[in-house]
């Protein structure tokens, strides 16, 4: 186990006043990544990264040196590097401040990530809504054309890398790799069928690879300070530190950055603790698509292994902690809304389902709950499950399955309180009757 | 609606900077939405006939993404987020008071807004958190928010907390999220010109699961390599 706790690297530069601006960034070591990386052979960079044991920090965790190593070399197409910055999963808030506030760190990071996949095109797929970001990166990317470490030759080694900023229109399902790509083609932002995989068949057809803003901005801090140095916080699977966002009621809501292996509790108490004495009920360890747990599972590390023993996800580096005063229902329904609002509507399971889960959640909240609800929901997660076109179907599924683990209590209360329910004569005829009750909310 | 010549220029110089023109479909949105305030079926047809797409095919995308507005409210969009932290923190109240205060979505009067709620808006740390014209603020206070819904009403939107940045109107930061004001234009279609020329096989202009690749430049009418091609078959015609 290596050091734990709060870490200055990826946000280091963060209190440096003025960091976007080129001469700034690079009084403090801006850009030396980039120079580290114009020594090394590209296969050398990849062997580095795959070293240093970097994992995807986008949400699945995949490690990065390795997604790299299967991009399609020597085809004879352009190899595509594509940043993304569609930073929606809720909870989630660490690539945007990270754009806004060191945006060169992101530019270097896909110079780099360029020279290691000999790709001579980059794009960044930045989330719409972020207009501030937008106006960071755009002013640093010119800046680096400026300076020379972008374009036909690139800090002056004779390699040609070039970066465009191209912004969203709001979709989440956007932050889904393929379904980026659809919508960097000028389509509807929809997942593709996998294989072929993006690694030969990405962008306009070519091999592309797809990294997440803090995957690619740690890259070239791995090549300036050296695998060892990113090794030495975190644990042997989870190495290195992570940006996070810790929200819901704690007292200190605020952007953290962890080495991976800092046990959950001391994250809590980084951000101050619950917020007015309140008791904390149920936490999420990445963003809504993770499976919630509860309270007594605090004592988990934030390392992918810990989390995964737990039967949940790191996810997207998105706490969510929430108290005893909040309705666990409540929210698994406004998340449930959110997917259902978020949806791309390409295949059944997901569109069909995140519209029924989001009836049968309103009517529970609302008081108008069936005995048979619970089986219900049970149902329509199992038929979403895995068998939905992407992975938007699954994260619909793991907020409602992993409530109705830790606290079926509180669906059997609320459907208790439908005074409808009284009269009810057996659970037989009532779950007969299932599928009829369903259809006729509609109406 | 007739467009100016300058928004031909703009677009063309959006369409120069991808290797395929379809590409620049949603930065063309953008800036369309930026000439009228929302995107309209003249604005479609204007991208359809740019991209040699189908109004079909450009409409389909139009209507997918919620940025892209299909009706003409004013001058600003304020958008509330609904998701849980926020909900929680008060969000669901703001957004509620808002549709009461503008007796529905859009309330014409002044300046002109649109209140939509949206989905996390990364700004969890500051819940309740909303936007104005894609400006961030948060946390704001029951009574801030409404504060901040008259102002904005009377054409005065107060300074973003978090972009120290007062809000452009709707059509100008349209004009923003296009990427024309991103610069590097000469460059960039030198880069995607080089993508096309600099490969023994060229982006594809479709790359729809069912069809990869269809790889000749011939295939791209509207961009880069449709150009090449009828300029190696002596044609002068960029048409």
């Amino acid at each position: 186990m290596g050091l734990l706790g709060s870490v200055a690297a990826l946000s280091a530069r963060y209190t440096v006043t003025n960091v976007g601006d080129i001469d700034v960034y690079e009084q403090h070591g801006g850009y030396d990544g980039l120079r580290a990386a114009l020594n090394l052979e590209p296969a050398v960079i990849i062997e580095q990264v795959k070293a240093a044991g970097l994992r995807g920090r986008g949400g699945a965790g995949f490690p990065t040196g390795m997604k790299w190593s299967f991009v399609a070399q020597n085809t004879g197409k352009p190899v595509y590097v594509v940043c993304n910055a569609d930073e929606g999963e809720p909870g989630t808030f660490k690539d945007r401040p990270l754009m806004e506030r060191d945006p060169h760190a992101l530019v270097e990071g896909m110079i780099v990530a360029g020279l290691a996949l000999n790709a001579e095109q980059g794009y960044i797929y930045l989330r719409g809504e972020f207009a501030a970001a937008g106006r960071a990166l755009a002013h640093a990317i010119r800046q680096a054309y400026d300076r020379g470490y972008l374009g036909a030759s690139v800090a002056g080694s004779g390699r040609r890398f070039d970066l465009i900023l191209h912004r969203g229109a709001g979709a989440y399902i956007c932050g889904e790799e393929t379904a980026l790509l659809d919508s960097l083609e000028g389509r509807r932002g929809q997942p593709r069928l996998r294989p072929p995989f993006p690694a030969t068949h990405g962008l306009f057809g070519c091999p592309t690879t797809v990294n997440n803003v803090e995957s690619i901005a740690a890259v070239p801090l791995i090549l300036r300070h050296g695998v060892d140095w990113f090794r030495q916080w975190g644990t042997e699977q989870s190495p290195g530190f992570k940006l996070i966002g810790v929200s819901g009621e704690v007292a200190n809501p605020g952007n953290y950055e962890v080495a991976l292996g800092t046990p959950i509790a001391e994250i809590l108490a980084m951000a101050g603790g619950m917020k007015n004495g309140k008791t904390l009920k149920f936490w999420f360890p990445g963003g809504s698509s993770t499976p919630m747990l509860p309270a007594a599972e605090i004592v988990r590390d934030y390392t992918f292994e810990s989390i995964a023993e737990a039967g949940s996800m790191l996810g997207t580096g998105a706490l969510m902690f929430y108290s005893t005063d909040t309705s666990v229902v409540e929210v698994v329904h406004r998340f449930t809304q959110f997917y259902e609002h978020e949806s791309c509507g390409k295949c059944t399971p997901c569109r069909e389902g995140s519209f029924w889960l989001s009836q049968i959640l309103g009517r529970i909240c609302d008081g108008r709950g069936r005995p048979e609800d619970i089986q219900l929901l049970a149902d329509v997660c199992e038929n979403i499950f895995g068998r939905a076109f992407c992975a938007l179907g699954d994260g619909m599924v793991s907020p409602i399955a992993s409530s109705l683990k830790y606290f079926r209590d509180e669906y059997d209360a609320l459907i208790a309180a439908n005074p409808a329910n009284h009269s009810a004569t057996n659970g037989t005829a009532q779950l007969a009757t299932t599928a009829v009750g369903a259809a006729g909310e509609k109406a | 609606m007739v467009f100016s010549d300058q928004l031909a220029t703009d677009a063309q110089r959006l369409v120069d900077r991808y290797p395929v023109s379809r590409a620049a479909l949603l930065p063309l949105l953008h800036l369309v939405q930026a000439e009228e305030g929302f995107v309209s079926e003249d604005g479609i047809a204007f991208c359809a006939e740019l991209l040699h797409l189908t109004k079909a095919e450009v409409g389909a995308v139009a209507t997918f993404y919620t940025m892209y507005k299909r009706e003409p409210f004013g001058d600003y969009l304020i958008s509330v987020c609904t998701n849980p932290t926020c909900q929680i923190a008060g969000g669901q109240a703001i957004f509620d008071a808002y549709r009461t205060a503008c007796g529905g979505d859009i309330d014409r009067d002044g300046a002109g807004v649109m209140v939509e709620h949206v989905e996390c808006l990364a700004l969890c740390d500051a819940a309740p958190a909303l936007q104005v014209n894609y400006e961030m603020y948060g946390p704001v206070s029951h009574a801030e928010a409404m504060q901040l819904l008259a102002d904005t009403k009377a054409g005065n939107p107060p300074v973003s907390p978090w972009s120290n940045t007062t809000p452009q109107t709707f059509a100008a930061v349209q004009r923003d999220l296009s990427g024309i004001n991103d610069g590097v234009d000469t460059e960039l279609a030198e880069a995607a010109k080089n993508q096309i020329t600099g490969y023994s096989v060229p982006p594809a202009n479709r790359s729809g699961e069912t069809d990869i690749p269809v790889t000749h430049p011939g295939g791209d009418p509207a961009g880069h390599g449709g150009r090449i091609l009828r300029a190696a078959a002596d044609m002068t015609s960029t048409q």
